[in-house]
Parts: C-alpha cells; sequence; structure tokens
C-alpha cells in the first residue's frame, strides 16, 4: 500500500476512535445560558407530551397544558420566543445535561438524587404522591401486601427504586406511560404505582370506569423547575425563582390549575399562604441578602434513602485517570439488578438461538416435504409469506405488535397475557429462523437432488453442516438483537443500564460498560457457536 | 373507533407516516455511504504490508463487528454532543443524524469484511468478485434499514416514532396492530423490491458469462 493511503488509513482511524471516545467533553461552553437565549432568541423547554393535563400533544399536534402555559410565562417574561420540546421521565435530565433544551418543566420531583444531576429550583410549583391504579375488584389495603407481586412502573421515576425496595414488589418496568397503561389493561401487573395527579387523569378518560385509585399516597414530593447543573444560582436560575414565587403571590398557578380542571390542590393553597403573608410591611419569605430564600419557606425534600457510597481505592484511581465513574455498581441493589439483567440477557440469547435453529429446520422441512398439489398451497405458500414477513419486517415492530397488539387483543378476548420473555423468544425465533430456512432450504434441495434415495433426517443433518457458518453468523446477529426485548419490559441489560443512568449514574461510564460487555459476550458467543461446528462437524 | 374510523385515520395521516419512513431510508442510505468509505479504507488497511496498519484494521473491524447497534443507539444518545458550533452560531444535531452515527459502525465492520473478500477475490483472479459485493451491499441496506426502525427508541424522528404519535390518538390494541402493521407494509414492500433487484443482477450475471 502506498505511503499516502497509509496515511489516509491513520487518519481514518484516529478520527472514528476519537469520535467515538472523546465526544462528550463538546458539548458545554461556560456561559451564563440566559445570555445564550437571548442571543438565540428562542427560550427551550422540555415538557412532557404524555401526561395530561400537565403537558399533552392536541389534535394539532401541538405541546399543550399546564407547565407549556408556565414555559410562555417564562419566554414572556426573558422576552424571547417560545420552543417546547416533547421530554419524558427517562430523559429529562439528560435533555438538560445535553444541553438540548434549556429549562424542563416536566413534572419533576425534587430529590436529593437528582439534585446531584441538575439545578432543581425553589420554590416548587406543585407536588404529589404516588398511588396504586388498579381494577375495581383490587382486595389488598396496603403497600406491605403487594411484596413480590408484579406492579407495573414507568421507567425514569423517582420513587421506582423506593417501591421496589421498601415494599419488595415485583417490578415491570416500561418505558413510557402509553406502555405501561396497556400493560396494565393487559392485566401484566396488579396495579401500575404511579403519580397520583396522573392516575386521577388516567381514571377520568372512558374506558377506565372499572379501575380505582388503591393503597394510601406514599412518597409525598414537591415538583420543582430544572436547569442545567451550576445555572440555579446564575441569572437564568434566578428568574425563574422569582416567576414562581410571583405565581404562588397573585395566583397564576390557582388560576391555571382551575383552567386545567385539576382538583383543588392543598399544596398550592399552603404556598399562596405562605408567599403572600407580610412581617412589618414586607413578604415574610423573600430573598435573603445572600440571595437565597430562607429554610422555612421552602418545602423539605426527601433525603436519599441509601448512606454515600465509598469506593474501593483502584475504583476512585480508575475514575481519576480515565473518568470512568463505577460508583452505581457497588451499591448492592444496583449490583444485584445489574446482574439479573446480564443473566436475563443470557437467558434471552439461549432461548432464541435455540428457538431460531427450530424455526429454521422446521420452516425449511416444511418448505421441502410440501412441494406439489393442494398442501403446497395450503402449507408452503403460507410459510413462505411468513419467512418473507418475519425476515423483511423490522424486529422492533414485530415486538411491538405481537406483545402489545396480538397479544393485547388476546387479553381483551380471553384474558390470557403473554409474558415478554415469551414474546421476545417468539419473534426472535421466527426473526432469525426465516434467515436460517433461507440458508438450510437451499442446501436441502441440492442434496436432496444429488442423494433422492437418503432418509431426510440424514439429509437435513447434511444440509445443517454445509451451512453451519452462516447459521453461526445469523445466530450471533440474534444475541446482538436480542436487547431490543428492553422495549417490551423484559429486564435485560440494556435496560437494568438505561435504570441506572436514570437514577443518576454516569451515562459515559456505564454506556462505556455496557459496550464492552457486549462486546466480550458478542466473542465469547462467536467463539462457542466455533466451537459447536467443530464438534458437529467431526 | 369503529374499523371505518381506524382506516380513515389512517389515511389521513399517511403523509405524515411516509414522512417517517423517508427518514428511515436517508438515514439508511447515508450511513450506508459513510460507513462503506470508512470500511473499505479499513479493509486496505487491513491487507496492508506493515504489521501495525494490519492490526488496527483489525481491532476496528472486531469492534464495529460485534457491537450491536441497538446498544450504540443509545450510546450515541447519551455520549455524543447535542450542539456543535458552526462557526459563531450553535447548531443542534438532530436525533436522527445520531442514529446514522449508531448505524454507520456495523456498515464499518460489514464494508471492511465484504471488501477483504473482494480483494482476495480479485487477487486469486475472480472476476465477477464486484458483482459479488454489490449483491451483498444491497442486500445489507435492507438490514440497516431495518435497523433504523430502532432509532426511535432515542426520541429520533423516523417511522416508528411517527407510528408511535399516530397511535396514540386512540391507544387501542387494534388500532396499535392495524398501525404498525401498516408500517410493517412499507418495510416489507421495500424488502422484495430490494430482493427482486438483487435476483435480476445474479441472473444478468450469469448471463454475462
Amino acid at each position: 500500500m502506498s505511503r499516502p493511503a497509509a496515511r489516509l488509513c491513520v487518519m481514518w482511524l484516529a478520527l472514528l476512535v476519537s469520535a467515538l471516545w472523546g465526544s462528550g467533553a463538546l458539548a458545554q461552553s461556560g456561559d451564563g445560558r440566559l445570555e445564550r437565549i437571548k442571543e438565540r432568541g428562542t427560550l427551550i423547554v422540555g415538557v412532557k407530551g404524555d401526561y395530561p393535563p400537565w403537558g399533552m400533544v392536541n389534535d394539532q399536534g401541538e405541546l399543550v397544558g399546564l407547565e407549556p402555559d408556565l414555559a410562555a410565562l417564562l419566554a414572556e417574561r426573558i422576552g424571547v420566543d417560545l420552543e417546547l420540546r416533547a421530554v419524558t421521565s427517562a430523559n429529562r435530565l439528560q435533555r438538560l445535561d445535553q444541553g438540548l433544551v434549556d429549562v424542563v418543566i416536566a413534572t419533576l420531583g425534587d430529590t436529593a438524587e437528582r439534585r446531584e444531576k441538575a439545578d432543581l429550583l425553589q420554590p416548587s410549583y406543585y407536588s404529589s404522591g404516588v398511588r396504586l391504579l388498579t381494577r375495581g375488584d383490587f382486595p389488598y389495603t396496603e403497600w406491605g401486601a403487594m411484596r413480590g407481586r408484579p406492579v407495573c412502573l414507568t421507567e425514569g421515576a423517582y420513587f421506582n427504586r423506593r417501591i421496589a425496595e421498601r415494599y419488595l414488589v415485583n417490578p415491570v418496568i416500561f418505558p413510557g406511560t402509553r406502555d405501561t397503561r396497556l400493560a396494565l389493561q393487559e392485566r401484566r401487573c396488579l396495579g401500575w404505582a404511579y403519580d397520583d395527579t396522573v392516575l386521577a387523569q388516567v381514571l377520568a378518560e372512558e374506558g377506565w370506569q372499572n379501575y380505582q385509585l388503591s393503597l394510601t399516597p406514599i412518597l409525598e414530593t414537591p415538583w420543582a423547575i430544572a436547569v442545567a447543573k451550576g445555572e440555579g444560582d446564575r441569572p437564568l436560575g434566578r428568574l425563574i425563582g422569582n416567576a414562581t414565587v410571583q405565581w404562588h403571590r397573585d395566583g397564576t398557578l390557582v388560576d391555571l390549575q382551575s383552567r386545567w380542571q385539576l382538583p383543588e390542590s392543598a399544596f398550592l393553597q399552603k404556598q399562596h399562604e405562605r408567599w403572600t403573608s407580610m412581617e412589618n410591611g414586607e413578604y415574610r419569605c423573600r430573598r435573603t441578602d445572600s440571595g437565597d430564600f430562607p429554610e422555612a419557606c421552602l418545602e423539605t425534600t426527601l433525603s436519599a434513602d441509601r448512606s454515600k457510597i465509598e469506593l474501593p481505592g483502584w475504583a476512585r484511581q480508575l475514575r481519576m485517570f480515565t473518568g470512568l465513574d463505577l460508583t452505581p455498581l457497588f451499591d448492592p441493589f444496583n449490583a444485584q439488578r445489574l446482574v439479573q439483567g446480564i443473566l436475563m440477557t443470557l437467558a434471552i440469547s439461549v432461548a432464541s438461538i435455540i428457538g431460531s435453529l427450530v424455526a429454521g429446520v422446521g420452516l425449511a422441512v416444511v418448505d421441502h416435504r410440501f412441494q406439489k398439489g393442494v398442501l403446497a398451497w395450503l402449507v408452503r405458500a403460507p410459510t413462505r409469506g411468513l419467512v418473507a414477513v418475519a425476515r423483511m419486517t423490522p424486529p422492533i415492530l414485530q415486538l411491538y405488535i405481537v406483545f402489545f397488539g396480538l397479544s393485547g387483543l388476546l387479553a381483551a378476548w380471553l384474558g390470557i397475557s403473554l409474558s415478554s420473555f415469551l414474546v421476545a423468544t417468539v419473534v426472535f425465533s421466527f426473526y432469525a429462523g426465516a434467515s436460517n430456512a433461507a440458508v438450510i432450504g437451499p442446501a436441502l434441495a441440492r442434496l436432496s437432488r444429488q442423494h433422492p434415495d437418503t432418509p431426510l433426517r440424514d439429509l437435513l443433518a447434511k444440509a445443517v453442516e454445509q451451512s453451519f457458518e452462516a447459521l453461526v453468523s445469523i445466530m450471533v446477529n440474534i444475541v446482538k438483537a436480542a436487547g431490543m426485548a428492553s422495549t417490551i419490559a423484559l429486564p435485560e441489560v440494556i435496560s437494568s443500564v438505561n435504570t441506572l443512568i436514570s437514577e443518576g449514574g454516569d451515562a459515559t461510564s456505564l454506556m462505556t460498560l455496557l459496550l464492552v460487555f457486549y462486546f466480550t459476550f458478542v466473542m465469547v458467543v462467536m467463539a462457542l457457536l466455533n466451537l459447536l461446528k467443530k464438534v458437529v462437524v467431526s | 373507533m369503529s374499523m371505518g374510523e381506524m382506516l380513515v385515520h389512517l389515511w389521513e395521516r399517511t403523509p405524515f407516516l411516509l414522512g417517517g419512513y423517508g427518514y428511515n431510508l436517508l438515514i439508511a442510505a447515508l450511513a450506508m455511504a459513510a460507513g462503506t468509505a470508512i470500511g473499505l479504507v479499513v479493509a486496505v488497511a487491513r491487507h496492508a504490508r506493515a504489521a501495525p496498519l494490519r492490526l488496527a484494521g483489525e481491532v476496528v473491524t472486531s469492534l464495529c463487528r460485534n457491537i450491536p447497534s441497538f446498544v450504540l443507539m443509545f450510546y450515541v444518545a447519551f455520549v455524543f454532543p447535542v450542539e456543535v458550533e458552526w462557526g459563531d452560531t450553535l447548531v443542534q444535531v438532530p436525533l436522527w443524524i445520531k442514529a446514522t452515527f449508531a448505524l454507520i459502525i456495523p456498515v464499518i465492520g460489514f464494508a471492511s469484511d465484504q471488501g477483504g473478500a473482494y480483494l482476495r477475490q480479485k487477487r486469486s483472479g475472480l472476476t465477477d468478485a464486484g458483482a459479488v459485493f454489490v449483491t451483498a451491499w444491497i442486500q445489507y441496506y435492507l438490514i440497516v434499514l431495518m435497523a433504523s426502525a430502532t432509532a426511535s427508541v432515542i426520541g429520533a424522528d423516523e417511522v416508528v416514532g411517527r407510528a408511535n404519535r399516530v397511535i396514540a390518538v386512540d391507544n387501542s390494541p387494534g388500532f396499535l396492530l392495524l398501525t404498525y402493521s401498516y408500517v410493517c407494509l412499507w418495510f416489507l414492500v421495500s424488502g422484495l423490491g430490494i430482493s427482486a433487484l438483487v435476483r435480476s443482477l445474479h441472473s444478468a450475471r450469469i448471463a454475462d458469462r
């Protein structure tokens, strides 16, 4: 190879490596955010799109609700245009951290863990607790009774971990509220533990007449507007804090509450009294000389349930030199969740490999056996159709279709719900099995032409042996695709890692760790399958 | 919604969904173009005379080959910058661009392997090595196109994400099933089209001999 070409190669490789590893550092510069907002002429606010009436999408596809209204008031106060972006419970603080949004007003409960990830502004503008949405015939009266029973949770909610830890429920976690609602209707859990403000809205909708709010509210938490870490004490944070105080004083929040038909909140009433109470002709609650509000005027936040994690020396060194922060792994509860995630990934991989081999052989045999007559039309043609659909439609859509669509109809008609493990295994088995059949089939046809008298079983063994190399690469692909099952609440390793990140773990470190895990895992699977190939061939 | 209402609604939102599918086609095409360019360079490096270059080529290929694109989606979403400085202005990186980056990686692995096979076949005097490469490349486009559907998990604007917004009007399993199946049909038609193209290329190649 010529020198310039070699230099080009090195350049490309360097570019690739730096793109992969170095990209986190570019995100932020040190200017105050408010300056940037004014330069841009637009305030970008992250609000909910799936949380009526706080933040929702109207018929025209626009984001509307109580929180978009607050966002509009803020933009007006700054004197710039407003751009709303939909965020979810799972991604809102990341969007903030990434700088995708300037401010988050998205039903964010004020907790100690979250204060480590972003600046949560005082005072709070609302508060809520956690209750359980269940069917009308729900027999239990205490949270303690939920021990070991399936409870649906929505990824990213701050109370998920506390519920799992304190009440030892069997958590079934979905990525969004839509998926969680469908799951409850399909009886995938006894109830949906979530914010009581949302659950009350859900109950009011059509189709939820046979449901109720059960158990007493727990974990009452004030809601905060959030800005990126460091912005709380800068002009942007101050401006929003002052705006919130004014909204409590002049009744803006109470008015919005009734405009959006929310039940009256005792919290807002208390705040209104607190922020309007006078002392010596001045407001009792106002910024002190240091610029903060007096402690007595603020809601106390939930303290973190656990003590600070002490990192061992080597992990501290690692963090110092590489920036790789493994803190979440040294928390026993997290470590246990991660190990369970890894085991689940192993289980779904093994089940899918076996399933895809069985499906591949089965589909190839059907195609081979029914070549003529009526059966060719009745059996072979539909099988070929199935193979085409399984191979040529995205597996993630297949998962959604079977898990939420077909299984939903089954639940409605027969009261049966299919587990996410079963659905994922079947979908992956057919997806990879169809590709396997496409490899085994031609080999089988060729062999049977060459040896018309050999029994099918021997031909099949020979065909599998001959196509083993191609089968190995298909099976490796299915192991790589298996992580998609996290989208249907299979608690595998990607879903465990996402949970750790949404609870405050360092995203770059955990994601890098996940890449390393998958790289090693796929290498091991490949080595094992090649070993199997040697055994089969000899 | 009744079945009729569902169909009418789906028909009304078809342009919206098609726009999303356009993103899928674009994401897959860009990922294939960039990934192939980089992958071929890596393939050349793997066959270079200098040992360090060969090693680097092997390492990059095996990294690209073995890390699932689904995991890379989350990686780019969390780790890649959100805004980049372009002269004096800050430009936001749209999520579909990030998804494209995630899909470039497996394409590099593919192009490196296939490019290497092409080089070996060429050296051993096989005349239609190029045609073999093109066939494999077209088939891989289909795989990347299907993988682009996972971009919805990071919130990228593409067909599955748009389908979810369409479904949000009703949220019944029936409407969900209908909408997703409708979208699946487009993937299926694209897949069958690509397969037909590959077959016609194949028979043209045989006729050439």
